[in-house]
């Protein structure tokens, strides 16, 4: 059983650079800074200067949505150089000759990426755990959201590696990675409510989008995923009309961030593939 | 071993490589030589698998490269004109690394690594960071790294450019060696002479077409003897010619009406005693000059290294 030599070789090469560690100690400190911001603030503005459980389910969410905009923010800088890195560097034909296939070249440096993120998201879980200490979110929900991270950060890092493939210097990957994720999260939104004012004037279909075109239409964005994956979590369910769940004719009961999980999963594999042909020629 | 038949490359439309046909026989070193810009590093890697060619067939002991590019990767091993090298890593995991790319299983590696560090000449360096290495020692870890996994052919694109002179020595030692190791060797430079001791045979290319190819004597032997002069004339065509029958170093005279074409051997003193010679006579001249011939034009930019 051989590792791939790529992932090898960048996991030796990141540990021994100063800028993992640099990064990962920027990321503890902005994650814990921001948490015991909100924790403090919790505490002044209860009345009593008091915790109860519903403050710690707050400080929860707040910390969770700052990781989640930390891993959107770091996975284009970790991933779009990637390839245009070894192109501008001299490298990439170095590797292209050799027997490893253009495939592993391409998830040996996706690994390695998100082992990183990996990395960190591992890191943080002492900061969440001042919450467990305090009760309230239980060990299966953190674990659902360590593995939506986990599926966003390799989606996310995907379409990094396709940029980074399809763009041959690093700077315009890298932008055209935020655009991308730009589109993502609020492109996606703005065509969503769009096409509910279309539905609803144009065509006066008064019950609007059913629930299941809605899940279709908006169900990719990362952030409503999020959202579903928090909500289900605390039983909430603002998504409810945003989604027209209550039309929902053929009553499909397929959860936002259940469908949203296995879109990111289809875009990683073609953007993987797309990435893989693009580097074979 | 290696034969290029009827090799096309088209940049746009720039024609880089035009109808360019080859053949090396197994164990033979092979000097690719051409001005900048002739199409060797194009011809180097369509054959390496990392360009696809236009027109024409590249074939490695009868497979064609281009449609098989996996199965002949193995047998090739490719050191580029232009190359990088990676932070914070190690000589020696730097050629680790390239094993791994070639499958080479982990308990096999540490005999070739030393090995080739050995040829190489850079055992001594094998703990050193890759990017602190001098431009010389790069360029030798390059060439041990294209041998990692012991490869049948090895194409090395202007392995000693770049150096300076003592690197360059350094450089041109090692590669004798590798004459030893048996192998079908491809080397480019744009300098004639860098190659005319290393190698067994030479191919010429300009404008990406092979104006000369054969064994290093012959080639050298055409290049330096033969110069091609013409000459003019109004009358006295026979008293010409009866001059020119005369001199030992003139052959292959060739009469049109007005003109006169012969190779010549001999140097510049010569060739203007032959010159006065003519005038003594009073053949009345109107043109007399070296006739600029392919070869020479082209002898000219590689044996100074072209610009
Ligand atoms: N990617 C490319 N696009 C367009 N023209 C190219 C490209 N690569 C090389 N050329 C042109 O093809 C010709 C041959 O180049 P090259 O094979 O590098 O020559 P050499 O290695 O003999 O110096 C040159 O005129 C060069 O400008
Ligand atoms: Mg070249």
């Amino acid at each position: 059983m051989m590792i791939n030599p790529v992932l090898r070789r960048e996991l030796k090469t990141k540990l021994r650079s100063w800028k993992a560690p640099v990064l990962l100690m920027v990321y503890l400190i902005i994650l814990t800074g921001f948490g015991g911001l909100v924790l403090l603030l919790t505490l002044y503005t209860s009345y009593d200067n008091s915790f109860n459980p519903q403050d710690t389910l707050t400080v929860y969410v707040l910390l969770a949505g700052c990781q989640m905009g930390l891993i959107i923010l770091l996975v284009p800088a970790l991933t779009a150089g990637t390839i245009s890195g070894e192109r501008e560097r001299q490298t990439l034909d170095l590797l292209k000759v050799t027997k490893i296939s253009s495939f592993s070249i391409i998830m040996g440096k996706l690994l390695a990426s998100i082992s990183q993120i990996m990395l960190m998201v591992l890191a943080s879980i002492p900061v969440f755990s001042i919450i467990f200490i305090f009760g309230g979110v239980s060990l299966k929900n953190i674990a659902l959201l360590f593995l939506y991270y986990i599926v966003i950060s390799i989606t996310l890092g995907s379409v990094g590696i396709f940029c980074s493939t399809y763009f041959r210097k690093t700077t315009v990957a890298t932008v055209v990675t935020y655009l991308f994720i730009l589109i993502f999260c609020f492109g996606s939104l703005i065509v969503y409510a769009i096409v509910q004012e279309f539905v609803y004037y144009i065509f006066s279909y008064s019950d609007g989008l059913t629930y299941f075109q809605s899940v279709l239409l908006i169900g990719g964005n990362p952030f409503l995923g999020f959202l579903s994956v928090i909500e289900n979590q605390l039983g909430t369910d603002t998504l409810y009309y945003f989604l027209n769940a209550h039309n929902n004719p053929l009553n499909i009961n397929i959860k936002l961030w259940q469908f949203n999980l296995v879109f990111n999963c289809l875009v990683s594999v073609l953007m993987i593939f797309l990435s893989v042909l693009k580097i074979r020629r | 071993m290696l034969e290029i038949k009827n090799l096309y490359k088209r940049y746009g439309k720039f024609l880089a490589v035009n109808n360019l046909s080859l053949s090396i026989a197994e164990g033979e070193i092979f000097g690719f030589v051409g001005p900048n810009g002739a199409g060797k590093t194009t011809t180097m890697k369509i054959v390496a698998g990392l360009l696809k060619a236009s027109g024409g067939q590249v074939l490695i002991n009868g497979i064609n490269v281009i449609s098989h590019p996996g199965k002949l990767r193995e047998k090739i091993g490719y050191m580029p004109d232009f190359f990088g090298v990676y932070d914070n890593l190690k000589v020696d995991e730097y050629m680790d690394f390239y094993a791994g790319m070639y499958k080479i299983p982990y308990k096999d590696r540490p005999a070739i690594i030393d090995n080739l560090l050995e040829i190489v000449d850079l055992s001594h360096k094998r703990d050193a960071y890759v990017d602190s290495l001098s431009r010389g020692m790069k360029q030798r870890l390059c060439l041990a790294r294209s041998l990692i996994h012991d490869p049948d052919i090895l194409i090395l694109d202007e392995p000693a450019s770049g150096l300076d002179p003592r690197a360059r020595i350094e450089m041109k030692e090692i590669l004798k060696q590798l004459r030893t190791l048996g192998k079908t060797i491809i080397i480019s430079s744009h300098i004639l002479p860098e190659l005319a001791e290393l190698c067994t045979s030479i191919g010429i290319i300009e404008n990406g077409q092979m104006v000369a190819c054969g064994k290093v004597n012959e080639i050298m032997q055409q290049l330096t003897h033969k110069r091609i002069i013409k000459i003019r004339l109004l009358d006295k065509m026979e008293e010409l010619i009866r001059i020119l029958q005369e001199q030992p170093d003139i052959h292959n005279i060739f009469e049109k009406t007005d003109e006169v074409e012969f190779e010549f051997d001999g140097d510049d003193i010569r060739l203007s005693q032959l010159l006065k010679q003519i005038m003594e006579k009073d053949v009345l001249l109107t043109a007399f000059h070296e006739k600029e011939g392919n070869l020479e034009d082209i002898f000219m930019k590689i044996t100074k290294g072209g610009e």
